[in-house]
């Protein structure tokens, strides 16, 4: 498995624009640092997490029970 | 000051004391206290003290009074409060209708006779470690007000801390009620997921949602988790267990006949207790070691267990909640987005944007560390680690240093118990002062998945030797100028 590489400011300030208006979210120049800052930091406490290798068959946590 | 619970309620029980005097002593405090500290957002005064005159017309009529008798508490403000709107910290929800009814385990704690005195501050939507809010202002830490109480549980740990309460309820998704009781000096139970209703509350993160108790004794978070448990078919996840009671024999109320499972008869001869290692003593400053090194020497444990991916437990709850988080508040996002705290408002926009690829992942991985933490129970009761990193920064304070990396505050003060919370394992959070530190530290006590008990009597163990210990704030332990509450 490949290691995750590290996001870099461009790419997560562009992803930022994109999301923001696909999921018709405030357009709000203040709020891009704060957003920007998160998501940065969300990838890189991601990278472990990115990086485990599960088995394929691995099953999601929560399980519904009807 | 007010007396633990369990005192309390003996007081009552005997006659030593009435309901309407102890309901009328905790709103003088209430009254004296919280304009400096910020720990209610709401005193219900009136109901308060109609429930304490029923409870006193109750003994006078020779009634079963139950084992709470008397004891005033608080909870945090995403509880359901019949006739009051859910804030849960926020701005927004204050246009939400009155609560219909009280939340569950409001009920139950008022079925066993203790009465509801108020709502208590917190970190809006309780996205936060810090107490900090940005409507309401900090529930400052009595032991140093300029410092923070933790969050998101922050008024509760306010509240006891200063001896306003003797009980307080909290939630805990990634560690609100654990951080907050290390800050604070507290003890506080984070029970099993599943095991205490979150009815009537408002939610976070459903997939880690916990609600529990903070008190300044463990027999005090034992006798309210009893009262508490139990299954309620209004939450999903609340599970019905075979348990019965969680309180010391030795203290069991004697109108509620012998209790059999609790943790003086469970002890803790026997139970095999580690130091959690690896990353559980990386990042953690030389209080909250020596804090973790303390208990350990108490319990003449020295054995460390590696707790392997820990880092990456850590990682998908922080994923999980960003985007369960944003899930929930997309609509609020739309339409009130100027109206959320600034902190609050950068993560969840932020949360809204994490790959479904990622979420996906982290909730496979739930699984796969929900079975490596079963394993390591086989051969451990016990897991010893620190509840925060470091004892309460300054309010206001955005970045602090850990190993030797500059981090912000807010989201890395539960860097040690978010692992722990991923896979709902009950922990009881012990304070610890040593001698050359001003603040006090939390020390978490981890058991087995439904093994309360153990945590508990470890906890109580501790208490007894005096290597836990929660006094009230030195600046608030004095007699308050009364107020007349009574007609």
């Amino acid at each position: 498995m490949s290691e995750p590489r590290e996001a870099d400011l461009a790419s997560v300030t562009a992803m930022t624009e994109m999301f923001l208006a696909y999921l018709d979210l405030p357009l709000d120049e203040t709020y891009r640092a704060g957003i920007i800052a998160h998501l940065m930091a969300a990838h890189g406490i991601a990278a472990p997490l990115l990086a485990f290798e599960l088995d394929d068959e691995a099953e999601l946590a929560p399980v519904f029970v009807a | 000051m007010m007396d633990t619970a369990r005192g309390i309620a003996e007081k009552v029980r005997s006659g030593e004391t009435s309901a309407c005097t102890v309901i009328e002593r905790c709103l003088e405090g209430i009254d004296a206290f919280n304009e400096d500290l910020g720990a209610f957002t709401h005193v219900v005064r009136e109901r308060a003290l109609k429930r304490a005159k029923a409870l006193d017309d109750a003994k006078a009529s020779g009634e079963n009074l139950g084992p709470l008798a008397g004891v005033p508490f608080a909870a945090k403000n995403l509880f359901d409060i019949a006739g009051i709107a859910t804030l849960a910290g926020s701005k927004i929800n204050r246009a939400r209708a009155p609560a219909e009814t009280d939340a569950t385990l409001i009920l139950r704690l008022e079925a066993a006779g203790a009465i509801l005195v108020g709502a208590l501050n917190m970190g809006e939507y309780a996205y936060d470690f810090t107490g900090e809010n940005a409507h309401y202002g900090p529930s400052r830490n009595p032991h140093a007000t300029d410092r923070m109480s933790g969050g998101s549980s922050g008024g509760s740990g306010t509240a006891v801390a200063a001896g306003m309460v003797p009980l307080a309820l909290g939630s805990d998704t990634n560690g609100s009620i654990r951080v907050p009781s290390s800050l604070c000096g507290l003890f506080g139970l984070k029970p099993t997921y599943g095991r205490l209703s979150r009815a009537g509350t408002f939610p976070f993160v459903a997939s880690f949602d916990h609600v529990g108790p903070m008190a300044r004794c463990v027999d005090d978070l034992a006798l309210s988790a009893t009262a508490m448990m139990g299954a309620d078919p209004a939450d999903p996840v609340c599970a019905d267990r075979p348990e019965t009671s969680l309180v010391p024999a030795a203290h069991s109320p004697a109108a509620h006949g012998p209790v059999t499972h609790g943790p003086a008869d469970h002890g803790i001869d026997g139970l095999r207790i580690a130091k959690a290692g690896g990353y559980f003593e990386r990042q953690a400053d030389r209080q909250a070691l020596q804090a973790v090194d303390k208990v350990c020497s108490a319990l003449n444990a020295d054995r460390v267990v590696g707790i392997d991916h820990a880092a990456e437990a850590r990682a998908a709850a922080y994923l999980i909640t960003m985007a369960e988080g944003a899930a929930l508040h997309l609509d609020g996002l739309k339409a009130h987005h100027q109206d959320y705290d600034p902190d609050v408002r950068d993560r969840f926009l932020a949360g809204a944007m994490i790959p479904g690829a990622w979420v996906a992942k982290a909730q496979k991985f739930r699984r796969y560390f929900q079975a490596h933490m079963r394993a390591i129970f086989e051969t451990t009761d016990i897991l010893v680690a620190p509840a925060t990193p470091c004892s309460a920064p300054r309010i206001g304070q955005k970045t602090f240093t850990l190993d030797g990396v500059e981090l912000p505050v807010r989201p890395n003060l539960g860097i040690f118990t978010q692992p722990i919370s991923f896979v709902g394992l009950p922990v009881v959070t012990v304070p610890v002062w040593l001698e050359s530190e001003p603040l006090p530290i939390g020390v978490q006590i981890i058991a087995a998945p439904w093994k309360e008990v153990s945590a508990l009597a470890i906890a109580q163990h501790l208490e007894r030797q005096g290597v836990a210990k929660a006094p009230v704030a030195k600046a608030y332990a004095g007699p308050v100028q009364p107020v007349k509450c009574r007609d």
